[in-house]
């Protein structure tokens, strides 16, 4: 251990460590507060910048909403009054708030449900040995990569009026079905589900596939042996080996889908008639069309309530997960 | 599993059939997207449409380029992710070290606080964070931008890290600091070199998140001249009726390319990222 200009003092009991540095010769002193603390001082100081700019960031953040749900405020304005909780009866008595509820659990879970089944199939099915594997994989994560913004546009394009593909194919298809989507009040929530299905589900595909690389391949010789089908193999080995996975991935993504704010932004604004407004949607159109501060503050209080709980039970399936493959 | 002769040669061809089938759905939009920015005006309005383009043409990413502010936006975007990475990743990797050697009070606490960070909905940061700009005269700020993009840089380093920092066996510093290392020297000279691929993978990952991202830069800037290139992508598709869309389609391409790039190169590490945090790393 060195001792630095700390290590100055001599003392009467004898160091853990023998100084050196003049030829050996033993000396005697008492190891300061900082030979026994410096590596945890260290430590500790390596752990500051993180801490204190986490706290900065988003739990000063954090609490400042949760004040400003109390008063009533304009966005530009510095005048506050207090209201306690009226700006949540007021949101809650409002009659965008229980259809963006509503909405937001369509949204939600309807993408949950294509992302989950069409990922799962998906990745059974690119597991198995065909040509051209690794590429098809790696391909398959495009549209995981590209930005909100470059999904949107091109799907934006090719549903457009005078310029989209698709819109040219529905219109000659003669289904019957409107050729634009995202401005149909039946078929935008279904267009808003599908976009963001088609730009998330290839992050199941990679966990899934990641979690079946890692079954032990000796339990389906096993089960060949035993002259299992290939059903009952999917449903006896792979599919309890992917379950903890299963409910991890499924609860990150419900929550991913219950933040997803770009999708709906981009594709249709959360119209026509609020027919897609989710909150986060709705959260925006509080505060930067309506300018109020408090009432988005409110919705966002609650909004952030209902993560706490599912953050809660993300944590529990992650740690159960986790202690099943360790 | 026992598959021979002609029942296992169908088997994968179907097999072959879904997958590019999939792989179709996927790709498509993208790769319309790429063929229209080619195409003059006209014959993106060609009924019915065709999928090459007749004439190729490069007129609408010379407009882009000569007569909208993208370059800008490119470099903003560029400036931005750079340091909001490269402070996230750093503060985050001396952090993670911290909390994985040394054991201090209400570490689990703050590792789940980190997980709960990260998967806040952007909306409900973008409401204070618009405040506290505003209140400091600070809105319309790159500078501002990249320390708003820290809420997203440092949670994600911080779970791609900790894996890599987890794995690497104290052994290999404990005996350096035998040898006479000081803690601080042991982790640049043992822990760093160790730690390059975790890194990396942060690095790269949190890079494709922040040049993806278009919340915090909707709420933050307005001003023209601070954009970034989802901001100003997503302003030119938010019009109600779209002034080119080949120049939008051509926006679109040079916002992906970026990303392919860095996915052709070091894909492994972006996988790596994608998957932190979901599942054991």
């Amino acid at each position: 251990m060195r001792h630095g200009k700390w290590g100055r003092r001599m003392g009467v009991t004898p160091s853990a460590s023998a100084n050196t540095k003049n030829g050996g010769a033993t000396t005697y002193r008492a190891p300061s507060w900082w030979d026994i603390h410096q590596d945890r001082v260290v430590g500790f100081l390596l752990f500051m910048p993180l801490v204190t700019l986490i706290i900065g960031l988003t739990v000063y953040p954090i609490f400042t909403v949760l004040r400003a749900s109390l008063f009533q405020q304009g966005l530009y304005s510095q005048v506050t009054t207090f209201v306690g909780l009226r700006n949540f009866i007021t949101v809650a008595q409002s009659e965008a708030f229980l259809r963006s509820v509503g909405n937001t659990l369509v949204f939600t879970f309807g993408g949950l449900a294509i992302q989950m089944v069409v990922g799962l199939l998906i990745a059974l099915l690119v597991h198995s040995k065909f040509p051209l594997r690794a590429p098809v994989r790696g391909a398959m994560l495009f549209s995981y990569l590209v930005p909100y913004v470059v999904a949107a546009l091109t799907w934006r394009f090719m549903m457009s009026d005078a310029t989209g593909i698709l819109n040219y194919l529905i219109r000659t298809s003669g289904l019957g079905i409107p050729a634009s989507w995202f401005g149909s009040t039946d078929y935008a929530m279904l267009g808003v589900i599908l976009v963001n299905s088609w730009k998330n589900f290839p992050f199941m595909v990679l966990v899934f596939l990641a979690q079946l690389q890692s079954i032990d391949p000796q339990l389906y010789e096993a089960g060949a042996v035993d002259g299992t089908t290939r059903w009952s193999a999917f449903r006896h080995i792979t599919f309890p080996s992917l379950l903890p996975i299963i409910l991890v991935v499924g609860m990150l993504r419900t929550i991913w889908n219950f933040n997803n704010f770009e999708v709906v932004f981009l594709l249709t604004q959360g119209g026509p008639l609020g027919r897609t407004e989710t909150l986060p949607l709705l959260i925006y159109r509080f505060i930067f069309g309506e300018f109020s501060l408090g009432r988005g503050a409110a919705l966002a209080v609650f909004v952030f309530l209902i993560l706490v709980a599912m953050s809660l039970v993300y944590w529990r399936l992650y740690e159960r997960a986790q202690g099943k493959f360790e | 599993m026992r598959y021979f002769g002609r029942r296992a040669r169908l088997e994968r061809l179907l097999l072959m059939v879904v997958a590019l089938a999939t792989l179709f759905i996927v790709l498509f939009p993208l790769i319309w997207m790429l063929l229209s920015s080619f195409k003059p005006n006209l014959e993106l309005y060609l009924r019915p449409p065709r999928m090459l383009p007749q004439v190729a043409t490069l007129e609408h990413y010379v407009e882009l380029f000569r007569f909208t502010s993208f370059p800008r936006y490119f470099l903003n975007t560029f400036m931005v992710a750079i340091f909001a990475c490269f402070l996230g990743v750093t503060i985050s990797l001396l952090g993670v070290y911290s909390i994985t050697r040394f054991k201090f009070v209400g570490a689990k606490t703050f590792t789940f606080t980190m997980l709960f960070i990260y998967m806040l909905p952007p909306i409900l940061l973008a409401i204070p964070f618009f405040r506290i700009w505003f209140n400091l005269g600070m809105t319309n700020s790159l500078v501002s931008l990249t320390i708003t993009y820290l809420t997203i840089t440092l949670p994600f380093s911080l779970w791609i890290l900790r894996p890599y920092i987890e794995s690497i066996p104290r052994s290999l510093e404990e005996s350096a600091m035998i040898d006479g290392c000081t803690r601080f020297k042991a982790f640049v000279a043992v822990i760093l070199p160790q730690a390059v691929p975790g890194i990396m993978a942060a690095f790269v990952f949190t890079f494709v998140v922040v040049w993806n991202e278009l919340l915090y830069a909707l709420v933050l800037i307005t001003d023209e001249s601070k954009r970034t290139v989802s901001l100003g992508i997503s302003s030119l598709i938010l019009e109600t009726s779209v002034y080119s869309w080949g120049l939008v389609n051509a926006a679109g391409v040079l916002a992906t390319i970026p990303i392919l790039v860095l996915f052709a190169f070091v894909g492994r590490a972006m996988v790596t990222g994608l998957g932190a945090g979901a599942v054991k790393g």
